[in-house]
């Protein structure tokens, strides 16, 4: 739990009285391989820290399941606009290495923002930071070629590829295996 | 102006000095139609809240202009990466009518994140636009182009009124005549 303490106050100093809130209701579970963190239908009821391990997200597209993010340790787990509006969820999040997480719900994270608000400085910071990887994302997507969608993964995120199984990591690049393994072979 | 304070007002009620602070910040331009607030390739150096008229954000693709969403009044236009990672822009933002935006600079931005207040304000207005932002992604993953037009005759009708049919079809990754097709049937 330290490390996370520490991370969030590398962005904003968090007072006494929020870290003592956090040692007593943060909450660590440990996921197995292939277990859910949330399921498509659920709510996003609560916000992880990932402190070891890796995790997909995933959509059904005509009954396919196509990866859209991957989560390893350091980031925030949320199903965006589930979390946000409290309704349920189109996509699922699994876990693909066994993990171990720390969480808060919803209703203890709107009770940080009101009883700490210096917590509001770290909330916007992380908020813009994972708006601008969508935004990223979403460039390379529509603008990149498999090929260089690949090398930006191999740049910027190589840790993925060895660690997300190939059928993910295709799927996440919007190619076949087939493909992400003549990719590779170059 | 009054507007744009009572817009941050509504995320969180601002303390008249810290409501001045802001009126004194923020600074207006005036956008010729065509002309444009950002050039892909430059750094944004300013947040912008649309008084009055529209805005397209775009790629260039293989010579071609992609549109990738409009912004209208009440909006906040920017460009996220470029903007927070000071970093050159993917896109262009552009004026498709003469547009009134209020803007500040990201140091001013910084400043005003000083006061707890504003932060809340960011954090929640970070939010929603986060959440637009996943909506339209997940559409452009999932939707066909009749249901992405669907979606904006619902969510946002005053873009379909206003915008000329090339840049609602550029935007759909389909072709005018495509476009004429799905509206003519949509009124049959």
């Amino acid at each position: 739990m330290e490390k996370l303490l520490n991370h969030l106050s590398s962005i904003h100093p968090l007072s006494a009285g929020l870290q003592q809130y956090l040692l007593s209701n943060l909450k660590a579970k440990t996921l197995k391989r292939k277990d859910y963190v949330l399921k498509k239908g659920q709510i996003s009821s609560h916000i992880y820290f990932v402190k070891q391990g890796l995790l997909r997200c995933f959509y059904l597209k005509n009954n396919t399941e196509v990866s859209s993010w991957f989560m390893r340790e350091g980031d925030v787990i949320i199903s965006v606009e589930s979390f946000f509006q409290q309704k349920p969820s189109y996509e699922s999040i699994q876990v693909l290495e066994d993990c171990e997480l720390f969480y808060i719900t919803y209703e203890e994270l709107q009770h940080i923002y009101r009883t700490y608000p210096e917590f509001n400085f770290v909330g916007r910071i992380l908020t813009e930071t994972y708006y601008t990887l969508s935004e990223q994302r979403l460039y390379s997507l529509r603008m990149q070629r498999s090929q260089e969608r690949y090398q930006y993964l191999l740049t910027h995120q190589p840790e993925l590829i060895l660690r997300v199984p190939a059928k993910y990591l295709a799927s996440y690049l919007g190619i076949t295996e087939v493909t992400l393994s003549k990719i590779k072979a170059r | 102006m009054e507007q744009i304070i009572q817009y941050l007002n509504s995320f969180y009620p601002l303390p008249e000095s810290l409501k001045q602070e802001i009126r004194q910040l923020l600074k207006h331009r005036q956008l010729p139609r065509k002309s444009f607030l950002l050039k892909a390739g430059q750094v944004s150096q300013l947040l912008c809240f649309i008084e009055k008229g529209l805005l397209r954000t775009f790629y260039i693709k293989d010579d071609k202009e992609i549109n990738t969403w409009f912004l209208m009044e009440g909006d906040v236009a920017i460009s996220m990466h470029s903007f927070f990672g000071q970093a050159p822009s993917t896109q262009s933002i552009q004026a498709l009518e003469e547009t009134s935006i209020y803007y500040i600079t990201n140091a001013e931005l910084q400043n005003l994140y000083r006061h707890q207040e504003f932060n809340i304000i960011g954090r929640r207005i970070t939010e929603t636009y986060s959440q637009q932002w996943t909506q339209q992604l997940q559409s452009i993953k999932s939707q066909t182009a009749t249901e992405r037009y669907d979606w904006l005759m619902e969510h946002r009708p005053q873009l379909v009124l206003r915008l000329p049919a090339k840049y609602i079809a550029s935007y759909l990754g389909i072709t005018d005549v495509t476009l004429s097709k799905i509206r003519s049937k949509k009124r049959l």
